[in-house]
């Protein structure tokens, strides 16, 4: 069974005065225990919102879906109180922003005990007027079994010395051990599963490395589960096992990272591995997929690529199919409806421009049948 | 800059402003026309007389004589002694302020203890019934006079509650409830205004509070809402209600002033007013500069609690 | 935070869509609408008093000392001169509506004049303008007015030049404060590199950006300085003993509280809705400008 099974899920945020923003519309997911599945797209594209909902941290959105199941049991039927239990215990969440995502008056180390003492199975209580106690008039102990706990989580994931980090504040620390302490407060609870919302994004690239390694390891270590979710292809080359792209609200592929990279089936994920820099010497041009991503409120019906898409055609308007590429690879695209092979879909139709960015407003695709001949 | 140099520094600008402020009224006050002689012996006394009484004061020496005088007394923690009564400057404040700290006191103390839980509910129920209540009387607080909020006072509470005297002042040493009985209304008068620039502050420093990532976190841990309000919220929400708390303690002053007045109580505020009338500088003096000191280490105090409390500062820049 | 807004149509270097917000605002929340009501009503009251009271303030009828609101030709009543109250309390709007206006104008072009200077040019000028500042602000209010009145008697301007003194140190450091995020924004950097001087830098772009919470801590001010206008004329400190301050009627009625108790309480109620009405009507400002709530001031 999956841990984390999503079927059809649709997130609508209201919105004062104005149309109602459909965030998220058509996104299935199944993270496996034990895996690293990575959850890729561009800004905009509902990932974040995804994340987000598996917590039930989306105040005041409409949230639909056929099935949301973790473990088996429909997360959006139980009680706030069941879902705290849930929170923190069998899914922890890892945030983009350190700095604002941790208090900055509570000790690091405070921070990660607190979950220990809540979720973990340590003797030591953790009523409010006891938390309130520890916090205003005592201090936690640091003979107390959460915080020998959470000394013993920041060496895990990496910190060196570990006493002395868990005394210091937030905002004392480096970008990279904030993020480590991040990974370490959602490992108290001993959890299965870790949502982490681009936990690299706002680091260097070396620091970024260490930090993947660090959650390759644990994964492996703790046999947990962690859904990774980042707009960077390159990170998901390095560290997952599995990938669902996401698009503008919707799932455009999904499947092993192997699969994907090798054997990419949605024109959406072609074009963006061809988008990656070679490395090396170039002779100056990038390649990008022209035009920019809709509006939630302004998407076209069907395939919310259909306007970029250089093999677009006229049953793209019609709702998104599903075809099994192979075991486990999904693509949702209709150039494979009629159930052949299809014709191989290349963007080298369209131009590359000169040292651009992706994702930059300009000339959309030509729409040309998808009768062309070489690879993209 | 280390914590002790910065104490310090703020120490000597503290000394300069007090000195700048003292030497600020010693030459105002002696700027009022009349002769505080004259004053004491009475309208038609001879100039022999009052000559002899200026040079009993040491009214009759140079300004500049006067004034290091004074400075060299002030330096020996002399403050000297009143023009008319000859008692002692610092002891006829002290005796004189009694009643006018006890009200300041009981009314902040009453203020911050409604104030603070008032905030905070108004946030987490904003747009709700408390939050409009609360809001509203906060608002209305900060719109009154503390002086009519002591008529009135005076008029309800004070005449229907026997047990509550509407007139004077009872000193602590006659006993608490006394004491308390007496300062009660005056604080409250005194108080609420402060309690809704409090409750306003509060108010929104919680909401803004509320809306940070780390209360997220907190949720996405599991835990449970009021650990999060309580543990995670609250003191990044009092930490701006703090400085604000005491900074605006130097503004009670003029409204304690007048509440002294509606109450028939001889605080301070009397005893400063009659000693300008009477040009009884040595007093008016001296109590300039005790108010200066209060303002101003008031406000070094509550940098420093500041300081305490916010762990960027205390434990400064990061790696 | 401020942005540089360049082209767009300004009044007062407040941006006008803001004024659009600001309609909004009022329009749309009756806390707002109550304030300017208030507002407005009260500015009318004390123009056009002389036309519209029904009464000489000064005039004094023997016959009707003390008359309770209501009871006679004198809807609000009389005093213990026989003077009515409701016209005393329309001449006295003119006086308090001048003399915070006219105290916080003072107090605001000082101050801000002085926050600009120290925030723009740092160093030793801003150390030294906020000691001076420091200085005027530990110099409690009250004890300037006392003084002033003590040395140049009883008179409105003593009243206003006490409050002008303590609000100076609010607006300056305000001021300093706006300055000093400002400066270092980008479109500042670039007129200093196409070689505008300092003085026109300082008033052509970091004035107007500044504007937004000046404007609304001018306007609790006012409300204040009301407040602060009464407690000194209840004192009986500052306005000659005649001039009927709402204050000063306040204070008239302190000693007859027990027998005519609307001397003292409707003046009151008169002062507590119109310092209300301003109140409420700043706070629509501030949410109209977008401005953070800054410590000190309600």
């Amino acid at each position: 069974m999956s841990l984390l099974d999503i079927e059809d899920l649709a997130v609508t945020f209201p919105v004062d005065g104005g149309p109602d923003v459909p965030a998220v519309d058509g996104v299935d997911l199944q993270v496996e225990p034990g895996e690293i599945h990575g959850l890729v797209g561009e800004s905009g594209s509902g990932k974040s919102v995804t994340a987000r909902s598996i917590m039930r941290l989306l105040d005041g959105a409409a949230v639909s879906a056929d099935r949301f199941d973790y473990r088996g049991e429909d997360l959006y039927a139980k009680s706030e109180t069941e879902m705290r239990a849930i929170r923190g215990d069998e899914i922890g969440m890892v945030f983009q922003d350190s700095l604002s995502a941790l208090n900055p008056v509570m000790t690091v180390g405070e921070q990660i005990a607190e979950v220990v003492r809540h979720h973990g199975d340590v003797d030591e209580s953790a009523g409010l007027l006891s938390e309130l106690r520890r916090k205003y008039v005592t201090g936690t102990s640091k003979s107390a079994p959460s915080w020998r706990r959470a000394v013993e989580l920041l060496e895990t994931v990496g910190i060196p010395d570990p006493e002395e980090i868990a005394t210091s504040y937030p905002h004392q620390l480096s970008g990279g051990q904030r993020q480590r302490v991040m990974i370490a407060s959602a490992l108290g609870g001993d959890p299965s599963l870790i949502v982490a919302d681009e936990p690299t994004t706002a680091l260097d690239v070396t620091v970024e490395a260490g930090i993947l390694d660090e959650l390759r390891r644990l994964c492996d270590e703790f046999d947990v589960a962690i859904l990774l979710i980042t707009h960077d292809l390159g990170v998901v080359a390095e560290t997952c096992d599995r990938v669902t792209v996401m698009y503008s609200g919707s799932v455009m592929e999904h499947g092993t990272t192997d699969q994907l990279f090798e054997n990419p089936a949605h024109p959406y994920t072609k074009g963006l591995l061809r988008s990656i820099p070679e490395g090396g010497p170039t002779d100056g041009e990038l390649t990008t997929i022209p035009g920019s991503a809709p509006e939630p409120t302004d998407r076209p019906a069907g395939c919310p690529f259909r306007d970029r898409c250089p093999a677009a055609f006229d049953a793209c308007s019609d709702p998104l199919p599903e075809h099994v590429v192979d075991g486990g690879h999904v693509a949702r695209c209709h150039l494979y409806t009629d159930g052949d092979d299809p014709d191989e879909v290349t963007w080298d139709a369209t131009a590359s421009v000169d040292g651009a960015t992706n994702g930059t407003a300009g000339e959309t695709a030509e729409r040309t049948p998808a009768t062309e001949v070489t690879d993209g | 800059m280390g914590i002790q140099r910065y104490v310090a520094k703020r120490t000597l600008q503290a000394i300069l402003v007090i000195y700048v402020v003292a030497t600020a009224v010693f030459v105002a006050i002696r700027s009022i026309p009349g002769d505080p002689a004259r004053l004491i012996l009475g309208g038609d006394a001879d100039a022999d007389a009052i000559a002899a009484v200026r040079a009993e004061l040491g009214l009759d020496e140079p300004i500049y004589v006067q004034y290091a005088r004074w400075m060299a007394d002030l330096a020996r923690g002399d403050f000297g002694a009143s023009i008319y009564t000859g008692e002692p400057v610092l002891a006829r404040i002290a005796g004189a302020a009694e009643p006018t700290l006890s009200i300041g006191l009981v009314g902040i103390s009453i203020a911050i203890l409604i104030a603070i839980p008032a905030g905070i509910v108004s946030a987490t129920r904003r747009d709700q019934w408390e939050d409009y209540v609360a809001t509203g009387v906060a608002f209305l607080g900060i719109s009154m006079p503390s002086f009519w909020i002591g008529i009135v006072l005076l008029l309800t509470v004070g005449t229907a509650v026997p047990a509550i005297p509407s007139y004077g002042y009872a000193s602590i040493s006659e006993g608490v409830v006394p004491w308390l009985s007496h300062v009660i209304l005056p604080a409250t008068a005194v108080g609420l205004p402060y309690a809704g620039i409090i409750t306003r502050m509060t108010r929104s420093s919680m909401l803004e509070v509320l809306g940070e990532d780390y209360m997220q976190t907190a949720r996405a841990k599991g835990l449970p809402p009021r650990l999060i309000l309580f543990k995670h919220g609250l003191q990044n929400a009092l930490m701006p209600v703090v400085t604000v708390a005491g900074i605006l303690f130097a503004l009670l002053l003029g409204g304690i002033v007048a509440v002294e007045m509606v109450f028939g109580i001889q605080g301070f505020g009397r005893l400063l007013i009659r000693s300008i009338e009477r040009q009884d500088f040595p007093i008016v003096q001296g109590s300039v500069i005790v108010i200066s000191i209060i303002f101003v280490f008031m406000n070094l105090f509550v940098d420093m609690l500041y300081m305490s409390i916010n762990p960027k500062i205390k434990y400064g820049g990061g790696a | 935070m401020s942005t540089d807004y360049g082209d767009a149509d300004t009044f007062l270097g407040v941006r006008l869509d803001r004024f659009a917000r600001l309609r909004e605002t009022v329009a749309g929340d009756y806390k707002a609408t109550f304030g300017l009501t208030t507002v407005v009503l009260f500015v009318l009251a004390a123009v056009f008093a002389p036309e519209l009271a029904p009464y000489d303030p000064m005039a004094q009828e023997y016959a009707i000392m003390q008359a309770p609101s209501l009871s006679s030709a004198h809807p609000l009543g009389t005093d213990s001169f026989g003077r009515d109250l409701l016209a005393r309390m329309m001449f006295g709007a003119r006086i308090s509506l001048g003399v915070s206006l006219g105290a916080v104008t003072i107090g605001a072009v000082v101050g801000v004049s002085l926050g600009v200077v120290a925030g723009y040019f740092g160093g030793w000028v801003d150390d030294a303008l906020m000691r001076f500042v420091d200085v005027l602000w530990a110099f409690p209010w009250l004890l300037i007015a006392i003084m002033l009145v003590a040395v140049f008697g009883q008179g409105v301007w003593n009243v206003v030049a006490a409050i002008a003194f303590a609000y100076i140190d609010d607006f300056a450091r305000l001021a300093r404060g706006e300055v000093l995020s400002i400066r270092e924004e980008e479109f500042v950097l670039a007129a200093k590199n196409v070689g505008l001087g300092d003085v026109q830098i300082m008033v052509e772009e970091v004035l107007p950006n500044a504007v937004a919470p000046l404007i609304v801590q001018f306007t609790v001010l006012v409300a204040r300085a009301m407040l602060a206008e009464s407690t000194l004329s209840f004192l009986g400190i500052g306005v000659k003993p005649t001039t009927p301050t709402w204050g000063a009627l306040l204070g008239q009625g302190r000693s007859l509280i027990g027998q005519a108790w609307w001397i003292s309480i409707i003046p009151g109620i008169a002062i507590v809705i119109t310092v209300l009405g301003i109140n409420l009507f700043g706070d629509a400002l501030r949410d109209a400008f977008d401005v953070r709530g800054e410590g000190g001031s309600p």
